[in-house]
């Protein structure tokens, strides 16, 4: 735990102090999306070597699901109330620095 | 994006099932970590690099913990009322509801201090909430708003939901999510423990 916040607290001190170019803003991109994909492999193959989570999916599987569920969709609801109260008009706009985005994918 | 999430979760599981040799489960915990810590550093210097973002969070001021209020209320209300339709009791719901996404924690708690059922099922919902989280966020940030976007990740979204957010969002909501991941994140090891002994 310590060292993840280690890691974030270095990044953003270093970026704070020398912000990155584009070009080297979008190689940052590609390092964190390699990293993404190697975090998400290795959490299915944690899955899919346990053969007792396997085995067991289908019984409390469904009940997580629903949990899971209903909980993501209070989240999103509340915020999403929240915010439409606080700012009718704007909670979807969008802004120039998402064309960053545009420009990664 | 979403694609490219269920793909790598797909081909993860394939690889751990058929391919993986016994006895490589321990380095997979190695390799997390070592991605996440990567991961973020390179999100950190994104963040810190957004000077804009920070100074904006500044004058936001107390608006910004709206978000996990929100997040946090919406989470055991909605865990709660799957737990009536369940027929499980409110304080079982209500303790896997207040893990927002962190099944690794949750699920230990509940295994240690409660029972290994509840323990199973808080980290199957924790880790189901992630998994929806990731599916989830890029359709929220473009259909509904960047904070709706922030919503699903609960706990994860000042680690492993956060890139996400991060590219598909704006410096600001990534600002906001590290701010809402952390307060919530802090609050896991309190509510879990405290609504199980309702």
């Amino acid at each position: 735990m310590g060292v993840i916040f280690i890691s974030l607290g270095l990044g953003v001190a270093l970026g704070f102090l020398r912000p990155l170019s584009v070009s080297q803003s979008k190689m940052m991109f590609r390092v964190t999306m390699a990293g993404l994909f190697l975090l998400l492999v290795v959490m299915g193959a944690q899955l899919g070597v346990n053969q007792e989570v396997l085995n067991n999916l289908g019984k409390i599987g469904f009940k997580a699901v629903v949990l899971a569920g209903f909980a993501v969709a209070g989240s999103i609801l509340a915020v999403h109330i929240l915010f439409r109260w606080l700012d009718p008009k704007g909670s979807g706009k969008k802004t120039a620095s998402e064309n960053r985005e545009n420009l990664c994918q | 994006m979403t694609w490219f999430v269920l793909i790598a979760i797909v081909v993860g599981v394939v690889f751990g099932k058929w391919v993986m040799p016994a006895g490589w489960e321990a380095h997979l915990d190695v390799i997390t970590s070592a991605a996440l810590c990567i991961m973020l550093f390179g999100v950190g210097i994104d963040i810190g690099s957004q000077r804009e973002a920070w100074s904006r969070l500044w004058k936001m001021g107390l608006k910004v913990f709206l978000v996990p209020l929100m997040v946090c209320i919406g989470s055991l209300g909605g865990a709660a009322l799957a737990g009536i339709a369940l027929g499980m009791p409110f304080n079982e719901s209500a303790a896997i509801g207040a893990g927002f996404g962190w099944y690794s924690l949750s699920g230990v708690l509940l295994a240690k201090i409660y029972s290994v059922e509840i323990g199973a099922l808080a980290f199957l919902t924790n880790v189901s909430r992630e998994l929806m989280a990731f599916l989830l966020i890029p359709l929220l940030a473009a259909r509904v708003g960047k904070m709706a976007a922030v919503a699903p990740g609960g706990a994860t979204t000042m680690d492993t939901t956060l890139p996400l957010i991060a590219r598909v969002t704006d410096p600001d909501t990534a600002v906001i999510a590290l701010v809402n991941g952390t307060v919530l994140s802090s609050l896991v090891p309190l509510l879990v423990p405290l609504f199980i002994n309702i």
